[in-house]
This record gives structure tokens, C-alpha cells and sequence, in this order.
């Protein structure tokens, strides 16, 4: 079996990423570490702070370094995830695409290789709301779903 | 001794006040503490059941199975269409409705536990009038996980979204869950 | 001696008591006595406002404001976070680095909220690693307590001497800069030395700490991005002010022709207009902002000034300093004494009320000899006094109180047995090094 662990850099998507090293284990599965980085929001954030501060001049220049920030980390995340899977000698690798992030997860956990998806039940806005992630491919993912709190 | 101890906790409580309090909350809601390191272990799964409920899938089993878990299957009838029943109605075609239903839900249960045993799961089964959405929250709390069918409780719409009681579920249980 | 001196006497020995008992608020006390010595005219309104020292009142107020600003953001814990990750599991680098941010934290904003908020953090590591904490707070509170004495704005007495002499912050990192970090290294090989052999940890645990810490996210710790970056701006942009402050007419003079080049700004002016450019530029609610001032503790320093106005205004201090200066032949001589008077003292009352009282006195030695140098003895003093017992400045008790309630005790005995030795070392060394600028 082929686990797919949705990880956006939350606290929850961790704990997601804990959860899918115990079912690896009990089921000699393998387990792909899944991110989608949207530029959208790097340009949200990047207009935000503008738009806030008043220091509108150098937006692009913003954007772009939220962007290459956005990667940074999300790498970051997934590597130290990495390194505990490698502690449990558990089949791991991660993946990193860009795009609409609902398409992407939907394009990647739809491809008939994955017996089981794994997220966090809130996002990176922390346990204000549920993640809309969940609201949009709860639906039309075709895989098991397994919602981690 | 006595004295020193008691006048550092004095002073700790006039110089800090409440600050520390509201640190420690700070810094709770980030920190990955130990307790939420260990994945709990998972012993009982509740699955509510229903009328849409028509099957559970073989990739669902399999991801249960990783659990050495009891699942309790709950069939569950919508108090409030039995209230509407018996209202537009008349007692009768309630009673009626309801043992129809009754029977459906029997035989779902079984055949649901069937499934499950094949594949070496254990159950128990229970079958009642309630809410859909509060009763499985309310469940839940003596559960370790849910399990939920993404068209649970959601009438025969046709459109590829999740029911949105499945969501409320969701987003009100303590356990993780499990959308099949 | 006159009633009115004898009251004045009482009233300052009697709060003293109070704020060292604290069964009472020490704000209180301290309010408490200042409505004696103002009720019964010892001192009068004209004098109530010479003796308020409004310098160091809104110097806490600015700085009150931009910390507490900075911390909604996330701050500290992004920090204490980054700090728990760059020691790589090793106990001896989590000793070090935590004292060394908490030093330099705690240098240029206040002691109290820097090690309310990195004290949890340090227990939470200890706890990971399996190791006895104890060693790793106490280090701890020597390292804010030494590294508040480095500059004008680290420590309570430093911004009440620097407000009563005009002394800049520039001066302040000259003459103090260098004995704390010398006092630093000192401190942590005498850390090393008491606590090295308790701290081992085997390899394979390590690996699991390095996971479980690894798993902390700092980013997660950032509750307002832009709030962040905002504080960050703007405390960098007021700690450059600090080393500016008392020649900024001259900078600014060549941007803006009309502003006079001898126009120099105090630090309280320094720390309020930093409060309102980071009020202003992130949009904080001031109504919460303000709440968050700890006004007990801008009462405790206003009571304090005017009990130490009355023994000034009854000619107490005067005789105090007369006698002083009867007996004392050398300035090296004077800084012996001021050091280590002040060193003892404030190990055993509070820093704060000490050096309120030790303010006017050296002001009035001054009319016969050259205090510049006792200004730095008395920093030195009250500031790494603090280090010897366990309620000798306030990060002790906060650091202290803190353990107590996480059920780790540290009994005064205890922490007196290392912090007098911490105590007599770093002064010895400190005033060793101003014996050879001043007194050679």
C-alpha cells in the first residue's frame, strides 16, 4: 500500500505525518510526503503587507521573496518529517508540485496509486476553522481520507 | 525554608501576575507537546451507518484492518423524519416506515459485519432513532476514531461534494476520522 | 535629628520592609509611603515633581509598550524555538546558547519578559533531554542578570542612573559592555565546571531529542507575520537610536538643515517615539497595548522616588555623604566601597529601591570628588548583585517561581550557595577592570 501525506506546514499536518508513520508500519506501507506551493499566495501576501504597510514599491521584489521563503520552509518541514521516517526505517519520499493546491492533491491522490490520504483536520490558520482543504476534496477523493487532530 | 519558599511565591505573584498564565497558553498552541507526539493508540472505531450508506470500500477495510480495533456500527434513523412522519401521517405509516427502515438497517448491519469479519475485524452493532450529526459527536467521545462514509447523511444528491454533516462530524470530534 | 528626618528615617526603613516581606504589593508599599511623607509636607509638590524621576518612569513606559507590542507577534517563541534547534540536542550547547540570548536579549529589552518567555521553553528541553533543569535556569538568571548590566536600557538601576546623570548609552556599552561579556565567559565556565559533569546525554537519546525538537515549529510560533517583521524593524531601528541618542541633532542636521546639530534625545524619548512608530505602523489596539504596561511596576519606581526625595529633602543623604566623604580618601577607595556595598545590599533587598537611594547620595558626593567612576561601580553593584540570592532582582524570582509551579523546587539555600559565589567572582572581576580605567 502507498500512504499520501498532505503536508502544509502546520503543527496538525505533522501530527498527520506522525500518525501515517504508525499505519506504515502495521501495514509495510510506503509514504509520500505531498506539498503544492500556490504562487497566489506568496502574491497575497506579498499585496497584504503592501497594502498594510503602505510600502508599496518593491511588491514584486516581496513576492518573490515570500515565494522563495514559502519553498524554503516547506522543504524544511518535509525534511525533518523525512528524518523521523528514516529513524523508523519506513519507505518515504517526498514531492513537491505548484499549482491550484485543491487540483494538484486531487491530481496526485486520484492517480490510482495511493490506497490512503492523510491530513491534518485544520490548516495553518491554526484551530480557528477546519481546513478547507478537506471541504474541497472531501468529496472527490477517491482513496480513504484519514482526518489527523 | 518555609518562609523563603512562601515569599519567592509572593513575589513571583506580584512581579508576574497573570503573565505567566497566559504565556503558557502562548505557548501551547504551537508547541508539539510530548503527549501529542505518541499517535494514541487506536483500540475502538465507531462507524455510523444509514440509508446512503450503501458499502463500505475494500481500500477502507484494508486501512482499518492496521488497527487492532473493535468497530462499533451504529445504524441510525433521522429522529426528525420520523417526527415529520408522524405528523404529515399517520401512525401507522410511521410504524410502518420505521420497520421498513428497521429491516433495511438489519440487514445493512449485517451484511456490513459480515464484510468485516471476512477480513478478521471485530464488531458490534447497535441500531436507533437520533440525530445524525450530535449523537455520532456525542459517540465519538467513547471512541477512538470515526469512520465515515462520504455520502453519510446526505440524501441521494448526485453532485461529487461531501455531505456536509460528514464536515460538522468533522470538525467536532476529538478522534481522527476516517471519510471513505 | 529632626521629627521630619526621623520620619522620613521610618518611613524609608518601613517600606523597605514591606517591598522585602512584598505581603503588601511592593507598588503598593512603596505608594503606601510616599502618601506619608507627601501627607504630612516633608515633601511638597514642587519637590514631588523634581524627585519623580520622569526619565526612567517613561523609559519603561516606551520600552513597556514596544515589547509587549513585539510579543503578540510571536517573537520570543520564535527565538527560544530557533535557539532549542541550534544546539543540536548537546546539553552544554543548550546551556550556552540559552544564556547567551538570554544575556543578549535581555541587554536591550527588559529581564522580567525576556526570561518569562524563554523559561518555558528551556524546561520544556530539559524535560525532552531527561536532564535536571536546575543548572540550565540558573544559568539562566545569571545570564540576564549580567547581560542586563551591559548597557543603559538592560536593567532597572542602569536606566535609573542613566536618567538621573544624563550618562549616554554609548557610555554605558564602554565601560560596562566589556566587563559582561568578560563576566559572561567567566560565568559560563563556572557553569560548566559546578554543573558539566550532570549534563551528559547518550547518543542514541540525542538523536530523539534532536527529532523531538526538530518537530518544534518556529514558524508556527509567528502568530502575525507582518507584526513581526514590523517589531523587528522597529526595535533594530530604536536600539541604533540608543547608540545615536546624544548626537542625533548632528546626523539629522545633515538631511534636515533646520534641526540644530547640538540637538541630542534622551532615551526615554529614544524608547516612547520607537512605541509610537510600531503603534502607528502596525495597528495594534492601544487600548490592549496599554492595558499590558505594568503600571505596579511604574508605581513601585514613582513611590520609590519620592520616600528617597524625603530622606533627600530632610538632609538624610546629605549626612550620609558627608560622612562618606570624611572617611574616604581615594575615588579607588569610594569604588571599593559604592561596588561592593551596593553588590551586597541589593543581594539581599531589591536592586531597584537600592539604587534609588544610592542615586541622591553619590549626586552629592560629587560636590567633592569625581563620581563619574562610582556611577559605573554602583551599575556594576546593583546589577550583578542581583546574582546572589534568589530575591535579589526580579528575573530570579520570575525564573525561580516559574520552576516552583512546574514542580521543580530551588531552594534559597541552594541557589544562595552558587549565586553568592556567581555574585563575588563577576564583581571582583568587574571591579577589577574599572580599578585599572579609573584608579591607576
Amino acid at each position: 500500500m502507498k500512504i499520501l501525506v498532505l503536508i502544509d506546514g502546520s503543527k496538525w499536518s505533522q501530527k498527520a505525518a506522525l500518525h501515517a508513520i504508525e499505519l506504515a508500519k502495521r501495514k509495510d506501507a510506503e509514504v509520500v510526503l505531498f506539498s503544492v506551493l500556490d504562487i497566489r499566495e506568496a502574491k497575497a501576501m506579498a499585496f497584504n503587507f503592501c497594502a498594510q504597510s503602505g510600502i508599496c514599491d518593491q511588491l514584486k521584489d516581496y513576492e518573490g521573496r515570500i515565494w522563495k521563503d514559502m519553498r524554503e520552509s516547506i522543504k524544511g518541514d518535509q525534511n525533518s518529517i523525512l528524518s523521523r521516517y528514516q529513524g523508523e526505517k519506513i519507505r518515504c519520499s517526498s514531492k513537491i508540485v505548484e499549482g491550484r493546491i485543491r487540483d494538484e492533491v486531487l491530481k496526485e491522490a486520484n492517480s490510482g496509486e495511493y490506497g490512503l490520504v492523510v491530513m491534518g483536520a485544520f490548516g495553518r490558520s491554526g484551530k480557528a476553522r477546519i481546513s478547507t482543504l478537506l471541504e474541497e476534496i472531501g468529496g472527490t477523493v477517491r482513496p480513504p481520507l484519514l482526518v489527523v487532530r | 525554608m518555609g518562609y523563603s519558599s512562601s515569599l519567592i511565591q509572593r513575589k513571583f505573584k506580584d512581579i508576574v501576575g497573570r503573565r505567566y498564565d497566559s504565556v503558557l497558553k502562548e505557548y501551547r498552541e504551537f508547541l508539539l507537546t510530548e503527549e501529542e507526539v505518541l499517535v494514541p493508540e487506536v483500540r475502538s472505531i465507531l462507524m455510523p451507518l444509514d440509508f446512503f450508506v450503501h458499502d463500505i470500500t475494500n481500500e477502507a477495510i484494508d486501512v482499518l484492518s492496521a488497527y487492532d480495533a473493535t468497530i462499533s456500527l451504529a445504524y441510525i434513523t433521522d429522529a426528525g423524519v420520523v417526527d415529520l412522519l408522524e405528523r404529515a401521517l399517520n401512525h401507522s405509516s410511521t410504524e410502518e416506515f420505521q420497520a421498513k427502515k428497521e429491516e433495511y438497517g438489519r440487514k445493512l448491519l449485517k451484511r456490513t459485519t459480515a464484510k468485516l469479519e471476512e477480513h478478521g475485524l471485530s464488531t458490534q452493532t447497535r441500531m436507533f432513532v437520533g440525530h445524525k450529526g450530535d449523537d455520532v459527536v456525542q459517540m465519538a467521545k467513547n471512541h477512538d476514531m470515526v469512520a465515515l462514509c462520504r455520502r453519510y447523511a446526505d440524501g441521494e444528491s448526485t453532485d461529487a461534494s461531501i455531505s456536509p454533516i460528514v464536515l460538522r462530524i468533522c470538525q467536532r470530534v476529538e478522534t481522527p476520522a476516517l471519510i471513505y | 535629628m529632626e521629627t521630619v528626618a526621623l520620619i522620613a528615617v521610618a518611613v524609608f526603613l518601613f517600606t523597605y520592609a514591606l517591598i522585602v516581606d512584598e505581603r503588601i504589593h511592593r507598588a503598593v508599599a512603596a505608594m503606601f509611603g510616599a502618601a506619608i511623607v507627601v501627607f504630612i509636607g516633608i515633601v511638597p509638590w514642587e519637590a514631588l515633581l523634581e524627585h519623580v524621576d520622569f526619565g526612567t518612569i517613561l523609559l519603561l513606559m516606551g520600552m513597556m509598550i514596544i515589547v509587549n507590542t513585539a510579543r503578540g507577534s510571536g517573537l520570543f517563541e520564535y527565538i527560544a524555538i530557533r535557539t532549542a534547534k541550534l544546539a543540536k540536542g548537546s546539553p552544554l550547547r543548550v546551556l550556552v546558547l540559552f544564556a547567551l540570548v538570554t544575556a543578549v536579549v535581555s541587554a536591550f529589552l527588559d529581564n522580567v519578559t525576556t526570561v518569562l518567555l524563554l523559561t518555558p521553553m528551556l524546561l520544556y528541553i530539559a524535560k525532552v533531554m531527561k536532564l535536571n533543569p536546575i543548572p540550565f535556569l540558573v544559568t539562566e538568571i545569571f545570564a540576564s542578570n549580567v547581560g542586563g548590566a551591559a548597557t543603559l536600557i538592560g536593567d532597572p538601576p542602569n536606566i535609573m542612573i542613566g536618567s538621573a546623570t544624563g550618562l549616554s548609552f554609548n557610555e554605558f556599552v564602554i565601560h560596562l559592555g566589556p566587563i559582561m561579556v568578560i563576566d559572561m565567559a567567566i560565568l559560563l565556565l563556572m557553569m560548566y565546571l559546578i554543573y558539566g559533569r550532570s549534563m551528559k546525554v547518550n547518543p542514541e537519546e540525542r538523536e530523539e531529542v534532536v527529532r523531538t525538537l526538530n518537530s518544534l515549529d518556529e514558524r508556527a510560533a509567528i502568530v502575525d507575520r507582518s507584526l513581526f517583521n514590523k517589531s523587528l524593524a522597529v526595535i533594530g531601528f530604536v536600539i541604533l537610536l540608543f547608540f545615536v541618542h546624544d548626537r542625533i541633532g548632528e546626523i539629522l542636521h545633515v538631511f534636515l538643515p533646520f534641526v540644530d546639530p547640538a540637538m541630542g534625545l534622551e532615551p526615554a524619548e529614544v524608547a516612547l517615539i520607537g512605541a509610537a512608530i510600531l503603534l502607528f505602523w502596525s495597528r495594534q489596539s492601544p487600548e490592549e497595548i496599554f492595558e499590558k504596561i505594568e503600571w505596579p511596576a511604574l508605581f513601585f519606581f514613582g513611590g520609590l522616588f519620592v520616600i528617597v526625595g524625603a530622606l533627600v529633602e530632610t538632609g538624610i543623604i546629605a549626612n550620609i555623604a558627608a560622612v562618606m566623604v570624611e572617611n574616604v580618601g581615594s575615588t579607588g577607595e569610594a569604588m571599593f566601597i559604592v561596588t561592593w556595598f551596593a553588590a551586597i545590599a541589593s543581594a539581599i533587598v531589591d536592586n531597584i529601591p537600592l539604587t534609588a537611594a544610592m542615586i541622591p547620595l553619590i549626586q552629592d558626593l560629587g560636590a567633592t570628588m569625581d563620581v563619574y567612576p562610582l556611577w559605573w561601580s554602583l551599575a556594576l553593584g546593583a546589577c550583578l548583585g542581583g546574582n546572589g540570592t534568589a530575591i535579589g532582582a526580579s528575573a530570579n524570582v520570575v525564573v525561580i517561581g516559574i520552576a516552583e509551579r512546574e514542580g521543580i523546587g530551588i531552594s534559597f539555600v541552594d541557589f544562595l550557595k552558587v549565586g553568592m559565589l556567581v555574585l563575588f567572582v563577576t564583581v571582583a572581576v568587574g571591579l577589577g577592570i574599572l580599578w585599572l580605567k579609573f584608579a591607576m
